[in-house]
């Protein structure tokens, strides 16, 4: 086939002629013409060809299809068009970049005429298919900033020169193009865009008419993408594609969505065709985005080695040749709150709990019922502090976020752009904690010469994350604030601001989380990317593009941590001493920073022809890249809290890693149509990783896709054609790969450097480790994914539906060989090689639904992704008996199953428990209390232990759920716009765990609901009182090996199942033409965005926190609930 | 033009079909090939270094903190940031797998590197080659050691065992050894090596001494699990000797410890720490004193860089310097109780009543003018190795008080009164609670009545988490080889028992009692036992201790009325009784820890650890370990 093409391209290149030259006028322009006995029409198209003029014409009263013969060699056009005038009795006018021709009646006179500049005024109005008029239509003059809009009536008057084209375009409908010519009133019918197959979808290494596609492809477009307001792109793409399943578990500022196409696993990030990291995907400006194209099947396949999880491919904006400039700024202001977080118990609750607990653990405890009552009531009186402390209350406030991005985009017959600013500023909701994001993008492209076009995509961003310096993963520690203080202690001693009160824990009073007290956390991410590309298209349909791009990633994070003292409050003297361990004595700067550079180049041709009725384009491309990522950390124990320089002399632990990556791909991609019914995609790409040994570097990953577009046939469209517009079969097969199991120089032997080390007679030396043996016989995993799909359409595309049914079966996941049993004495294990496979099995859908009533304009989508893993085969599974087999085979097996007890049911009484013949504790049930839990002897022998564990529960992994749905509206009417976007799943599980499970875990508080409705005795100091129900069991203090928590059981499993209305927006669009100084087509919109106003789901009333946290404990920054106020100016 | 676009192809086109893929060959930062190794000494002291740092511990300062408080001598604590957890204080039973160890990876390290300097070390001298020869089998030695005392007989592989991908790894299938080669062949590595092995006067690196007093510890345990296993109801053996040592040879094996602790006595240039006329601060500096120690043998030694958190994690409460741990370890009264008087009569405190709150449990109390009178002529040793009430540290009285007992006039009796607020005052202005508790239920403050002391820094800010401690870890030390000395003569009896009189004394001697305390009538074997207990406490040994004198399985029966299964706390009590003489004073009850929630159970399945199911399915030679 390479040759094939080659020889194609160097044959065609002979035959190819010399560029045009830009002049003005007919007489300026020279043509070489070879034209004997051929059609008007391949006359006007040569001369198209070689100049820039259009030739317009009335097709009733020219007769194309006349013959004309031009022999001429660098012959002026006017003089050209003269003798085409003699043969065909044509006229020619000059009107700027267009000739009209007109039938002339006259023989005399001249036949070839060069228009002064006239202007002519066109007015008229614009109506809808229903036959209403559609107010705020832009009308632009092609190539030009002159223009209007429309009035309410649908009416426009504009002046423009005489032979002009006239721009209409609106949201939501299809922008029309109609040439002036000698008319003053055009009347126009808009077109509502409804999906149109002819809209154009990037894939890999190229674009694609959607008609097109064979591949399973998912698309989403600017439009689409902003009318959510999110700080990352993930979540500005959640319930809005089918095969991409998404979850937030963690919502603090600059915090991403996961995303997974098809519960594959992350996917490979491209921007503008240079592969990117998930942290620079979700930093995008979403309002830089042109559209994002998802690759789920074979389609991913021209990606290779690293495309077995799927592909997502941003192209980023660019202006339009010849397109009025474009200002936008858009802005707004958010207020954020939390969805969910659980309330923590008071002090009255917090203290009947630890004198119940003392209750069940035999225990005596200093808690007397008097002191109960007085924390009931809850008042400072002179005996004691009786009252409560809300932390959550107390810690988390609404924050404000601010945003703000100007941009401008347009071109010139030579020159395209697009540039972009964009400010974020989101506060967390508690105080010192906050993320920023500063961004930049400009694209450019400019025409050199004929035919060559130079472009650069430059791109920066600089995030800051900053944070209270306190210990650990700084956001985690605040929630130990809520969850850990006890409420009964106050933040301050004796509530005066000026003394941190010297609580149980220092570390978790909320005092200390104070910039000034505990000190700064500042993680900068500084990004920024220049992609240069040189374009060249030769005459004949071959194009040619080079590529280099260079990125630097700058990455920071400073800590200072205070020193400070606590206080206690001696109230008989009135004094604050100060509690010697009490506040923190522990002062730490520490640096971290990491530099990653990456190199990418690539070269690129590009071949589309059409000969009649077949349609062929191929691709063929190198592309390689490196990089090298440089890290140092520092810490020092410094003398004071004021100054951040880091000296030697303080300097306490320092390191240093260098790492590099490099690889190297060959791409090919071939596309067959014929009428556009029958559609062929072969694609394939070699790829090399250095993480493979030399001999085995290389591997090779093709794909193909089949489509037939059975409503072109005649059979179909005589029979069904009223119902159908559009009817697609897809079928697709491919190979991807996966760069897991492997770390890299695993095929060397000898010694790892800086292993431990070791202090010889007063000197430390360093430790080298042998290392393990080389691996050489391992590879990459191989994905296959097949996918069959239907692309439907009815009622003139208005309803659209999208199915696809798809596997993707994964072989070659690492695994030792174990039909080898070598002894554990030889010390070392055989290396791992490629032997067991599993699968991805699922389906997708979406229907999107637009219509237009009245003026009222709707959309309604919906789609879903189910995508579950399944293990197929593991290399010659080994089962000692029968049990073993049902515990551990993963055979033919869903996967990620959770096992774990089946609880039967709850004790009602200390005689049920001392007559149960099953022994659930291991200890003869002697630590069991009424309302423990009961668990399955799945074995009948009597006792509880691991061969009971059954599956109880689906993944529940920081993952994503196996079922998502979206559920997407929209709605325009006159200036007003609502659009409701719902996102929801299930089939993911979730488990109540250590601060929601064990009661005063980790000698903290706990929620409160687990300390109300949990068995306890009537009377917390009469160890005879009876038993009152509950829910929970019987509360004993930070107790996780008792066997109602040391064993991973139902009872405390909840399958997470939610659908939020996860964006919801209206706004009112103004037409600025009214005010002076505004041409048409500039627009103000004011909107109100809410982010997460609802959700219905099974666990935000019951446990008080969102369905989408993945932390068991719920220790976690959950979403946030935002009210957005924001202004969208174009001009 | 035609020219200009054909040139363009024809770079295009090149540059796809023929680029070359070096840059795909990346040179690795962190890797050391071996050509570069094995002639330069730096790089095998590396090798060294490494494969000392890898030695095995049960417990140690900077590893496995947790198991301190596993045994008798210590309850845990709930103390995050140590990894301490209530948790580990509901130990039903010990399981089989605990203790278990079947680390032949390091095996091979060193054999590979034994054979690497054989057979690719060409440039060294012959006498350093021979020493880094003797430093490798030394350290081989040691891993046997730590093999066999957790499981029985292993197979003894002095070699690389080379798998050559045929499909048949049966060749390299070995069985186990029996539990007396692998301590013979212990002994006989140490016999070769230790004329050869250098490093003289170094307490970092193995040296003669050092290999001795290996060959010393490992021939005591051989020599007591042959004497005492044939003593058991049921002795625990296998038919291939894999466990269990013929008692016939226990003389032989006591006779060999005897000897190697002698030559360390006689020719090894150590001797017992003997600085602070202090006998509790001396025996605490023998242990934390780095400089010119002359008691210690080997230890892993730590600095500024190479450091760690002990005293963060365990430091008492009330000297604490950093403000999110301490107190991760709460020492047992049963171990403070171990101590004896300076008498010579058994440790039991005195008039400490059983905490039931009734005039009856009320009834034994001495009322104790200052808290520290309870201990009164306790062996030194004990306030070198616990911080007790009324004890200072580190220049801070450390305040334990649990709480008061008010005088109730219509009961007849005292009321005990108690808060959870640490530094609490009672209504008469006076301590409830001390600053360092004890509380029953709390974080990070003891709830025995008592601290860790023994390699808690004394350095000020090594407390503190960027900082950290830098006290080192001693693996041998010669009180060590006097006791096994002592034992093995004692065993050995006849007239080597004054032996085991001069070297038992000589201990004792330091610790504080007078000279000879100990004579021929009164020496027992429980007494040479205790001193070990005391002596080594906090020091890894009291595990492998009992479990050579087969003794674990009767101290920790899990029985709940059991006095050496459970583990208790002694909380002392200030006297509220106004006008009456006993106002102010204070009392001491003894009660189970709190915090404790199973007593300790050891089975006769626990002498010789659980053999992992991988590692007899990899191997059908290998033999599962009793009960199991």
């Amino acid at each position: 086939m390479y040759a094939f093409l080659i020889q194609l391209i160097l044959c065609t290149v002979l035959l190819a002629n010399t560029g045009r030259a830009q002049r003005k006028t007919i007489e300026d322009v020279k043509v070489t013409l070879q034209l004997k006995e051929q059609s008007l029409s391949q006359f006007f198209e040569l001369v198209e060809a070689k100049t820039d003029f259009k030739f317009t014409y009335n097709h009733d009263l020219v007769n194309l299809n006349q013959l004309v013969t031009v022999e001429e060699k660098n012959m002026s056009l006017y003089k050209v068009l003269e003798a085409v005038s003699k043969q065909t009795l044509l006229h020619f006018i000059q009107v700027n970049e267009n000739i009209h021709v007109k039938s002339s009646n006259n023989k005399g006179g001249k036949h070839v005429q060069i228009a002064q500049r006239v202007d002519v005024t066109v007015s008229g109005t614009v109506n809808d298919a229903t036959g209403e008029p559609i107010p705020g239509v832009t009308v632009s003059l092609q190539g030009s900033a002159i223009g209007t809009a429309t009035d309410v009536n649908g009416q426009y008057s504009l002046t423009v020169p005489e032979g002009s084209t006239l721009v209409f375009s609106f949201i939501g409908f299809e922008t029309q193009t109609i040439a002036v010519g000698g008319k003053s009133i055009i009347d126009v019918v808009l077109v509502e865009d409804i999906g149109s197959l002819d809209e154009v979808i990037v894939v890999g290494y190229g674009e694609q008419k959607k008609a097109n596609l064979t591949g399973a492809i998912s698309n989403i477009d600017s439009d689409n993408l902003t009318r959510s307001v999110s700080s990352t792109v993930s979540g500005a793409l959640i319930g809005k594609l089918a095969g991409v399943n998404t979850r937030l578990p963690d919502g603090r500022p600059g915090g991403s969505a996961q995303l997974q196409i098809r519960n594959m696993g992350t996917p490979l990030f491209i921007i503008d065709g240079i592969p990117a990291t998930e942290s620079d995907f979700n930093n995008i400006d979403l309002n830089n985005i042109e559209s994002i194209s998802v690759l789920k099947d074979a389609s991913a396949a021209i990606y290779g080695l690293r495309a077995g999880n799927g592909v997502v491919l941003v192209t980023t904006k660019m202006g339009e040749e010849n397109m009025r400039p474009q200002i936008n700024v858009n802005a707004y202001y958010g207020l954020q709150g939390f969805t969910k977080f659980p309330r923590q118990a008071n002090s009255y609750q917090y203290m009947r709990g630890h004198a119940e607990s003392a209750q069940n653990l035999n225990q005596t405890t200093p808690i007397t019922q008097e002191e109960l009552d007085r924390w009931k009531e809850g008042k400072k009186t002179p005996e004691g502090d009786f009252r409560s402390m809300d932390y959550l209350d107390y810690m988390i406030n609404p924050a404000p976020q601010i945003f703000i991005n100007p941009s401008a985009t347009g071109g010139s017959d030579q020159f395209k752009y697009h540039f972009s600013l964009g400010h974020l500023d989101q506060q967390a909701t508690i105080d010192s904690y906050y993320f920023k994001r500063s961004s930049l993008q400009a694209n450019l492209e400019a025409k050199l010469a004929k035919g060559l076009r130079v472009g650069t995509q430059v791109s920066g961003r600089v995030e800051l994350r900053h944070q209270a310096g306190v210990p650990g993963d700084d956001y985690s520690a605040v929630f130990n604030v809520i969850t850990k203080m006890w409420p009964h202690e106050r933040p301050y001693a004796n509530d005066n601001p000026n003394y941190i009160n010297s609580t149980h824990s220092i570390n978790v009073n909320p005092a200390t989380y104070v910039e000034s007290i505990t000190g700064w956390n500042d993680l900068y991410n500084r990004v920024g990317r220049a992609n240069f590309y040189a374009v060249y298209d030769f005459d004949f349909g071959l194009q040619v593009k080079g590529t280099y791009s260079y990125q630097y990633l700058g990455w920071t994070d400073d800590v200072n941590e205070f020193t400070y003292d606590a206080y206690s409050y001696d109230p008989e003297t009135d004094t604050y001493n100060v509690v010697k361990g009490g506040g923190n004595q522990n002062p730490i700067r520490r640096t971290s920073r990491r530099n990653i550079e990456d190199n990418f180049s690539q070269v690129q041709l590009s071949y589309n022809k059409t000969l009649e009725d077949h349609a062929f384009s191929a691709v063929i491309a190198y592309e390689q890249s490196t990089s090298e990522n440089r890290y140092l950390f520092a810490r020092t124990v410094p003398q004071t809290n004021h100054l951040p320089i880091m000296l030697f002399s303080e300097l306490n632990d320092f390191s240093d890693e260098w790492t590099e990556q490099a690889r190297g791909s060959y791409i090919g991609r071939f596309n067959y149509d014929y009428k556009g019914k029958y559609l062929l995609e072969l694609l394939g790409r070699n790829d090399g990783s250095y993480l493979y040994s030399p001999h085995s570097r290389w591997g090779f990953f093709p794909g193909g896709s089949i489509g037939w577009r059975i409503s072109d046939e005649p059979f179909f469209s005589n029979a069904f054609g009223e119902v159908f517009s559009d009817l697609k079969l897809r079928v697709s097969y491919g190979k991807t790969g996966s760069e897991i199991g492997v770390s890299p120089y695993g095929y060397l032997g000898g010694f790892n450097w800086a292993q431990g080390n070791y202090m010889f007679d007063g000197s430390l030396v360093t430790g080298i480790q042998p290392r393990g043996l080389p691996v050489t016989n391992l590879s990459w995993v191989t994905s296959e994914s097949t996918n069959l799909g239907i692309d439907v359409s009815f009622l003139q595309n208005r309803l659209f539906g999208q199915f696809d049914v798809f596997q993707r079966k994964v072989t070659g996941i690492p695994a030792a060989r174990y039909d080898v049993l070598l002894p554990s004495e030889v010390g070392y294990t055989l290396p791992n090689e490629n032997l067991n496979s599993e699968a991805i099995l699922g389906i997708e859908g979406m229907v999107t639904y637009r219509g237009m009533a009245r003026g009222l304009s709707y959309s309604l989508g919906l789609n879903g992704t189910l995508a579950r893993g399944k293990s197929l085969h593991t290399y010659k599974p080994r089962f000692g008996n029968s049990y073993d087999e049902y515990r551990n085979s993963i055979e033919e097996r869903w996967q990620d199953v959770t096992w774990g007890y089946h609880v039967v049911g709850q004790f009602k009484s200390q005689e049920e428990i001392d007559d149960y013949p099953i022994n659930i504790d291991g200890q003869g049930n002697r630590s069991l209390l009424p309302g423990d839990l009961i668990y399955e002897d799945l074995n009948g022998d009597k006792i509880i232990n691991e061969y009971d564990e059954q599956p109880i529960a689906y993944r529940i992994t920081q993952s994503t759920p196996y079922l998502n749905v979206g559920i997407n509206s929209a709605f325009t009417y006159k200036g007003f716009s609502l659009s409701m976007d719902f996102s929801g799943a299930t089939m993911q599980s979730f488990f109540l765990d250590r601060e929601m499970k064990i009661p005063f875990y980790g000698d903290g508080n706990s929620p409160a609901w687990l300390l109300e409705d949990r068995w306890h005795r009537e009377d917390p100091f009469d160890p005879n009182s009876r038993w009152i129900e509950g829910t929970f069991p019987a509360i004993r203090k930070n107790l996780s090996s008792h066997s109602n928590f040391n064993r991973r059981n139902d009872f405390y499993r909840v399958n997470m199942t939610y659908l939020r209305l996860r964006n919801f927006e209206i706004g009112y669009t103004y037409d600025l033409k009214g005010i002076n100084g505004y041409s048409g087509g500039s627009t103000a919109k004011i909107y109100t965005n809410i982010t997460n106003l609802f959700s219905i789901d099974n666990v935000g009333n019951r446990y008080g926190i969102d369905p989408e946290i993945a932390d068991f404990g719920g220790r976690v920054y959950p979403q946030t609930r935002v009210f957005n106020f924001g202004l969208i100016v174009s001009l | 033009m035609k020219k200009y676009q054909i040139l363009i192809l024809w770079f295009f086109i090149p540059t796809i079909i023929s680029c070359d893929h070096e840059f795909l060959e990346l040179k690795p930062r962190n890797i050391l090939l071996e050509e570069q190794v094995w002639n330069d000494e730096e790089m095998i002291k590396s090798l060294l270094a490494n494969y000392y740092n890898r030695l095995p511990v049960n417990y140690s300062i900077y590893q496995d903190e947790r198991y301190f408080a596993e045994l008798d001598e210590a309850v845990a604590v709930q103390s995050p940031e140590s990894g301490m957890n209530l948790n580990d204080n509901n130990i039903v039973s010990y399981p089989f797998d605990r203790w278990s160890l079947w680390n032949y990876s390091a095996i091979r390290d060193i054999n590979l590197a034994i054979e690497g300097i054989e057979q690719y070390s060409t440039v060294l001298a012959p006498d350093v080659k021979a020493q880094y020869f003797s430093e490798f089998r030394f350290l081989r030695a040691f891993w046997y050691f730590e093999l066999v005392k957790r499981m029985g007989g292993v197979p003894i592989v002095t070699e690389q065992l080379i798998y050559d991908y045929s499909g048949e790894p049966g060749s390299l299938a070995k069985p186990r050894s029996s539990e007396a080669a692998v301590y013979d062949f212990i002994a006989e590595e140490c016999d070769e090596i230790k004329d050869v092995i250098g490093n003289t006067g170094s307490q970092t690196r193995a040296n003669k001494f050092t290999v001795l007093a290996l060959k010393s510890r490992a021939m005591l345990y051989a020599a007591s699990i042959a004497k005492y296993n044939s003593q058991m109801g049921t002795p625990l053996t296998l038919p291939g000797g894999e466990v269990g040592i013929p008692a016939g040879r226990a003389p032989e094996y006591y006779s060999l410890a005897l000897e190697a602790a002698e030559e360390i006595i006689q020719n090894g240039n150590y001797a017992l720490y003997d600085v602070n006329p202090d006998r509790s601060e001396n025996f605490y500096e023998a242990i934390v004193v780095k400089a010119n120690n002359p008691e210690v043998i080997m230890a892993m030694d730590f600095n500024v860089v190479k450091r760690h958190n002990f005293a963060y994690h365990h430091i008492p409460r009330p000297m604490r310097e950093d403000n999110l741990s301490s107190s991760g370890i709460s020492p047992s009264l049963n171990l403070v109780e171990a101590f004896e008087y300076l008498d010579g009569t058994p440790g039991a405190l005195k008039g400490v009543g059983t905490g039931a709150n009734t005039a009856q449990s009320q009834a034994d109390w001495i009322f104790y003018d200052k808290p520290e009178d309870v201990f009164t002529d306790k062996d030194p040793r004990l306030f070198g190795s616990v911080v007790v009430p009324g004890a200072s540290f580190k220049g801070v009285e450390v305040d334990l008080q649990a709480g008061v007992y008010v005088w109730n006039n219509a009961s007849q009796k005292y009321d005990r009164i108690e808060s959870s607020t640490l530094g609490s005052k009672y209504d008469d202005g006076k301590t409830l609670t001390g600053l360092g508790g004890p509380v029953r239920a709390g974080s990070e403050v003891s709830n025995t009545g008592f601290y860790l002391k023994k390699y808690i820094d004394p350095t000020p800010m090594s407390s503190a988490r960027g900082i950290g401690s830098q006290v080192w870890w001693i693996k041998f030390r010669y009180a060590e080889v006097l006791l096994n000395a002592a034992e093995a003569a004692f065993e050995l009896g006849g007239e080597n028992v004054a032996k085991a009189l001069l070297y038992i004394n000589q201990v004792r001697e330091r610790a504080g009692f007078p000279p000879n305390s100990v004579d021929a009538a009164s020496l027992t074997i429980e007494k040479i036992r205790n001193e070990r207990r005391v002596e080594f406490a906090f020091e890894d040994h009291r595990l492998w201790d009992v479990k050579r004198w087969r003794t674990a399985h009767v101290l920790w029966d899990g029985s709940d009325s059991s006095s050496d299964a459970n583990l208790f706390a002694l909380y002392g009590y200030r006297i509220v009784h106004p006008g009456h003489p006993n106002d102010g004073k204070y009392v001491y009850d003894k009660i189970v820890a709190p915090n404790l929630r199973a007593p300790r159970f050891f089975q006769l399945g626990n002498y010789y650890s659980k053999i992992a199911q991988s590692e007899l399915d990899n191997n059908p030679l290998i033999i599962p370990n009793p009960y199991h």
